[in-house]
């Protein structure tokens, strides 16, 4: 995985997958490096294969971080079986997923 | 432990996972590889992925207090129009719930058992003194 310092905004990508093996370090990892003077937290989802409840999870967790800073949580590029299952879970009403 | 399904032709793979999280990835992706060489289409390959880890890590979790050991099996059943899907533990059990609802949207956990049964077109929890199985359907497609 990589962290990306974006001025108020701190980026993630090479994610893999996101599931019970890793997601609470995933979690705890990004929360960490969430720095003062960051606001926004953007996950790149574009390799992604695998994102399940546990994945979920985190990117609420991490939405919820990004709010107490009055930011938001993007999500870039899910491919299509990540973006089903956020629609599934309804968190594609909470989430803010951007295709770019 | 005698497997149910041995004595069939149908397709069948039957791993055992223990009692290890780190397992179940690996098993799932042998599910979606035995799917896959048995010609079943993208869709019900990823939903059965997704379910499969769904139950599985959810038996290895909470299927065993931690004084009773056990392991978790997961044993896959290719019929001629369905996908079977047996996660069989042999711990107390658990009352699976009426309804399965989808938690707040903040919530950060309890979404697991509502993707298993949103993902599949029959979910069972087949509860017995000496085994528990979660059993699983969904209709195969041709790939």
């Amino acid at each position: 995985m990589k962290l990306e310092d974006l001025g108020d905004t701190l980026r993630i990508s090479s994610v893999n997958q996101l599931a019970e093996a890793n997601a609470v370090a995933f979690r705890d990892w990004v929360q960490t490096a969430f720095k003062e003077g960051h606001k926004n937290i953007e996950v790149d989802l574009s390799q992604t294969s695998f994102v399940d409840s546990s994945g979920l999870g985190a990117l609420v967790a991490l939405h919820k971080t990004a709010l107490r800073r009055y930011g938001t949580l993007r999500l870039i590029n899910p491919r299509p079986p990540v973006q089903q299952i956020l629609e599934l879970t309804r968190l594609d009403g909470i989430l803010e997923i951007i295709k770019r | 432990m005698k497997s149910r399904v041995r004595a069939s032709n149908l397709p069948v793979l039957r791993l055992d996972l223990g009692r290890d999280i780190q397992r179940v990835r690996a098993a799932a992706e042998r599910v979606q590889k035995f799917l896959q060489s048995h010609g079943c289409d993208d869709g019900s390959r990823a939903d059965c992925e997704l379910a499969v880890v769904e139950g599985c890590n959810n038996a290895i979790k909470h299927a065993y207090p931690d004084s009773v050991q056990g392991a978790v099996i997961l044993e896959v059943v290719l019929e001629a129009n369905h996908i079977e899907m047996r996660i069989i533990d042999h711990g107390p059990g658990f009352v699976w719930p009426e309804t399965i609802k989808l938690p707040d949207p903040e919530n950060e956990s309890g979404r697991g058992l509502y993707l298993i049964r949103i993902l599949m077109d029959s979910v069972a929890y087949l509860r017995g003194p000496k085994e528990n199985i979660l059993l699983l359907r969904k209709r195969r497609s041709a790939g």
